[in-house]
């Protein structure tokens, strides 16, 4: 924990221009993204809409039914992939010191991401759109 | 990792290792819901009946009440880095770091109870129109109605 400050902000900006500074603005801008696209996705799902009437039916007749929404949605998925994984490396070099662990760990934190991104477009760029309602 | 558990439990910090220890717990909860959501939505496609299933149980008491969880945890998340990127982009904010985390949190309850609330819907809307049309004394949707009428929106 020796590059945090807790006492007064997030993790200090590394110094140098190599794979950590990288990282640290990845961090903040995709923050920022999610700031906006995950709040939203939220009011959107929970307070616009009502979990009750969010059916498999429902995302292919209205929720997906144009372009736009599935753009929005995926930058959202990269957006908070590219976060939450850059998030928990932190967490882990933080909490496992084991050179042999942390490759094991990170290689796994990796490979879920990677089928998540996977998963996540196929379903974004391949459900079918039902027609009867194309508002 | 035993080591560090123990210092989180035991560590009795000040507001900004609060914010920091908060910062961490709901980004890892927000991570493991991530996952359970891009699956499920992957579900949406793969098998729509499954996918219907679990719907239900989100749109339950117990699955409303962990929404609400993962809001707040959302929330926290989203106001505490906010916090942690003015002080970023302007260093000499430092100096009001205990400030802007106590104004988070005004922020988090001002918008986390009314959230709250609209989750809640299903299990106090109807109950209180009954409660309140059903004597026919006052209609919650009358009175609204009234006074958008009376000052002529309506």
């Amino acid at each position: 924990m020796a590059d945090i400050s807790p006492i007064t902000r997030g993790r200090r900006k590394p110094t140098g221009s190599g794979r950590e500074v990288t990282i640290w603005y990845l961090m903040r801008i995709s923050g920022v993204a999610l700031f906006v696209l995950a709040l939203s996705h939220y009011i959107i799902q929970h307070f616009i809409f009502d979990p009750s009437e969010q059916t498999a039916e429902w995302i292919a007749t209205h929720r997906w039914n144009q372009l736009i929404w599935r753009v929005t949605d995926w930058a959202l998925l990269m957006a908070v992939l590219v976060h939450s994984f850059l998030g928990m490396r932190t967490v882990v070099l933080d909490m496992v010191k084991g050179p042999r662990a942390r490759i094991v760990i990170m290689s796994s934190l990796y490979l879920l991401a990677a089928i998540l991104f996977v998963l996540g477009t196929i379903v974004v760029a391949t459900l079918e759109v039902k027609p009867g309602v194309t508002e | 990792m035993r080591r560090y558990l123990g210092l989180m439990a035991s560590y009795r910090g000040r507001e900004g290792t609060w914010a920091w220890m908060f910062h961490r717990i709901s980004g890892v909860a927000v991570w493991a819901f991530v996952i359970l959501h891009v699956i499920d939505i992957y579900l949406a496609g793969g098998d729509p009946h499954a996918y219907d299933d679990l719907l239900a149980f989100y749109a339950s008491l117990p699955g409303r009440i962990m929404e609400i969880l993962l809001g707040a945890a959302l929330l926290y998340h989203a106001l505490n880095g906010m916090r942690i990127l003015i002080i970023d982009l302007w260093p000499s904010m430092t100096v009001h770091h205990k400030k802007m985390w106590y104004g988070s949190w005004v922020i988090f309850f001002a918008l986390g109870i009314p959230g709250a609330l609209i989750i809640m819907r299903p299990y106090w809307r109807e109950p209180l129109d009954d409660l309140l049309g059903g004597g026919g004394v006052v209609h919650l949707g009358g009175i609204l109605d009234g006074l958008l009428r009376a000052t002529g929106v309506l």
